[in-house]
């Protein structure tokens, strides 16, 4: 297969870390890179691309077949508007856009455009996510009957400082910006949401942001989601505290979330399933069983550039379309929404 | 003032508990037991006491104290004042009564008559719960931010079987009959519920009653809790099992609830406080401490019989008496009402 040629737009935190994750991606050929900020142009020289200071001039000169948008949220519709007028697929990091509309006008003009969206949760290529999905789906649970997730965690005093004061603002906390993920494996594992509801706290930092919540779902298959949100608490009973994807946070070997159906139930990430063995021997009287299941760690980021370029070329249908991103958007903002009337939201 | 003189009426499932414990303990008398059905004169007999078919019967021969009732809740309030008429205090298993009115009119019957009315949400008896509940009122785990609880019992086909068919019925789920017991917990640690939302879903068996359940509760401190419950996976996750209190159910040593405070996190019933210990190493990238927590095990059956005698004697006060109970009722019956009406409940 001939290298696809990407640029790339945003070379902030996780724009930097993308740049050099693409350039070991076999498929594609990251020929550029755009930042407004002149002082991001190191990383570009450090890895032999060409750096922009305006991206408009990148994709009017670099013969790109796709780019990778890692620029603020107010900008991924703009500048991902412009690109697919270009003719570019477009990699948009998480969440879609700022708003259910701005990503209803990114999707309309990809569609115009004939060009193909795939949106950054790179959850979905982590392999437990991959298994979990396969376990559910694949009914080896049974009839699912329920979810319970645990995002638990305490953000450091710095989080908050400075320049990311920000994120003591509303929009800036663990719902718009953490659960977003959560919400995101959800939808993949276990189907659409269909009903949210939220008690939500900022009891503790007394900030305008959020620091807690407790979240039910409802799924379209009849399942209940139970979550509990905290970025206050002295715990590690979260996805960052468990499965070790991020090399910069401590992780311990928990479980952040557990799936419930008729005939067993799984912890996750410890990927052990519960199921009685005998079926003389049912119900809350006797042991269950538990089984494993063999994991391989891979590198999620590797997975989702390689699955783009395949997606750039039609190989592939995009595994989190623009749609799909519009929709975990939408469930995204319906919570912090009955967070704030303390009235459930249907979808 | 003498031995306590007690009676029992009802040798049902929980009752025949009653009655062994109180036959084994030497501060108090157990004077007899009643029950319409003429097969529990054998267990009385084994105990050492004397049984009667008519609990009247019982009441007017015998000089006693006070009396345990555990009979079907209908029941409650009939037998329970007319207990009361008579001077005998009074400890009702629970729930305090079949609805509310009925435990108002219950509550006034014992205060009429002057007696004492304990309510046997036998859990605030366990020094597990005690400590817990000292830990948390204590500020040893700082502010409180929020439970999370978990109860997932695979209930085997039998339960709903033959006699049992009232199971399937609505009010013999798992709200009013195992959930009343969290709720109670919530109530005893924490305090008071402030707002409540309930889904509620009877997908996977298609009874009648519920069989699973997700529950959002806002508490006077601020504080959020999380309940997920379910009757139908196989998960040996719940107070019952884990706590081994009551080992007709497979005792599994997992944790049911996990407390989250702002300075640290106790899981329940393992007993570990997880924190961190430098505050300069506070945070997502930094490893807690663990703690174990020194527990002394004592049966919550036995010490709720010494409660009862020490409020008969004047020298206790009920851990949890009629007007505590009715506010565990109330909150319950708020949660099957939220999940029929789709809308959170206020107090
Ligand atoms: N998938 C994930 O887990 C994850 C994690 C963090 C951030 N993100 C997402 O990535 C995106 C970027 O976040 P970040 O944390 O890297 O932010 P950041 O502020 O660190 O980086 C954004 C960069 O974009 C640059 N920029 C702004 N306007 C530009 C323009 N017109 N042209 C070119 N560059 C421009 C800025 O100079 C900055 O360097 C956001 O959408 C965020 O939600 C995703
Ligand atoms: N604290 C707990 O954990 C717990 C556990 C189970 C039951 N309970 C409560 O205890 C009560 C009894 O439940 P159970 O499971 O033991 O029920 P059960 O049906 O096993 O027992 C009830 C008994 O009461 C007897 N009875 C009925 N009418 C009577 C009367 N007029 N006089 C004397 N006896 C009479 C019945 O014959 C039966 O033996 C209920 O209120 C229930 O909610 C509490």
């Amino acid at each position: 297969m001939e290298k696809i040629r990407l640029g790339l737009i945003g070379l902030g935190l996780m724009g930097t870390p993308h740049a050099r994750i693409l350039k070991k991606v076999e498929e594609c050929d990251l020929v550029a890179a755009s930042d407004v900020d002149e002082k991001q142009k190191a990383v570009t020289e450090e890895l032999g691309i060409k750096f922009y200071k305006n991206y408009e001039e990148m994709i009017g000169t670099e013969n790109l077949r796709g780019v990778i948008l890692a620029v603020p949220n107010h900008l991924h519709a703009p500048i991902g508007i412009a690109c697919a007028q270009k003719g570019l697929h477009l990699f948009v990091e998480k969440p879609i856009a700022q708003s259910v509309s701005e990503a209803d006008r990114l999707i309309e003009a990809a569609e115009q455009n004939k060009v193909r969206i795939l949106v950054g949760h790179q959850r979905r290529f982590s392999s437990l996510v991959e298994k979990a999905r396969e376990i559910v789906t694949g009914g080896e649970l049974g009839r699912l009957v329920g979810v319970t997730i645990t995002w638990a965690l305490l953000k450091p005093g710095p989080y908050f400082e400075g320049l990311l004061s920000w994120r003591k603002e509303k929009g800036g906390g663990p719902i718009l910006i953490n659960l977003i993920h959560e919400i995101d494996n959800l939808r993949y594992i276990c189907g659409e949401i269909e009903e949210v509801f939220a008690l939500v706290s900022n009891k503790v930092r007394n900030f305008p942001v959020e620091d807690t919540a407790s979240i039910t779902l409802r799924f379209r298959n009849g399942a209940l989601g139970t979550i509990f949100l905290s970025d206050c608490t002295p715990s590690l009973t979260s996805w960052e505290g468990t499965t070790g994807e991020n090399p910069l946070l401590y992780h311990d070997f928990g479980n952040c979330y557990q799936f419930f159906g008729t005939d067993g139930s799984l912890l996750f990430p410890q990927m052990k399933r519960r199921y009685y063995s005998d079926p003389e021997k049912v119900g809350w009287n006797y042991p269950v069983t538990e089984q494993g299941y063999k994991m391989v760690r891979e590198d999620p980021y590797i997975k989702e550039f390689s699955h783009f370029c395949r997606v750039v070329i039609g190989e592939e249908a995009p595994r989190t379309s623009g749609e799909d991103g519009r929709r975990t958007l939408e469930v995204t903002l319906a919570i912090q929404r009955s967070g704030e009337t303390g009235q459930p939201i249907r979808l | 003032m003498g031995r306590v003189r007690l009676g029992l009426i009802g040798m049902g499932m929980i009752g025949k508990l009653h009655a062994e414990t109180m036959s084994r303990m030497k501060d108090l008398e157990f004077v007899a037991a009643s029950d319409v059905d003429a097969k529990h004169q054998k267990t009385a007999e084994e105990l050492g006491t004397k049984f009667y078919q008519s609990y009247e019967e019982m009441i007017s021969k015998e000089k006693l104290d006070g009396v345990v009732v555990a009979v079907p809740n209908e029941l409650h309030l009939p037998i329970g004042s007319t207990c009361a008429k008579k001077g005998l205090h009074l400890l009702m298993e629970k729930p305090i009564a079949a609805d509310l009115e009925s435990a108002d009119r219950l509550i006034q019957a014992a205060k009429e008559n002057k007696v004492h009315l304990m309510v046997g949400h036998h859990r605030r008896h366990n020094p597990l719960i005690e400590e817990l509940r000292n830990i948390v009122r204590g500020g040893k785990i700082g502010k409180l931010v929020g439970v999370t609880v978990l109860w997932s019992l695979y209930k085997p086909k039998d339960y709903f079987r033959g006699p049992f068919a009232w199971r399937a019925q609505p009010g013999g789920g798992p709200i009013r009959i195992n959930l009343i017991h969290e709720i109670d917990n919530i109530r005893y640690i924490c305090g008071d519920i402030t707002r409540l939302y309930a889904e509620v879903s009877n997908e996977a068996r298609k009874f009648a009653v519920e069989d699973t359940v997700s529950i959002n509760l806002r508490l006077a401190g601020g504080a959020v809790a999380n309940i997920f419950l379910t009757d139908t996976a196989p998960g040996n996750i719940g107070y019952e099992a884990n706590t081994g209190e009551n080992l007709f159910f497979y005792h599994s040593p997992e944790n049911c609830y996990i407390y989250y405070g702002t300075e640290g996190v106790i899981t329940f019933p393992k007993m570990k406080k997880f924190f961190y210990r430098d505050a300069a190493k506070a945070g997502w990238q930094f490893p807690l401490c663990e703690e174990g927590i020194k527990i002394d095990r004592e049966d919550p059956y036995t010490r709720q019989i010494r409660n009862f005698c020490g409020v008969i004697q004047g020298s206790e006060t009920p851990k949890i008496d009629g007007v505590d109970a009715r506010k565990t009722l109330e909150v319950t019956l708020a949660i099957q009402k939220s999940g029929e009406t789709g809308q959170p409940v206020v107090f």
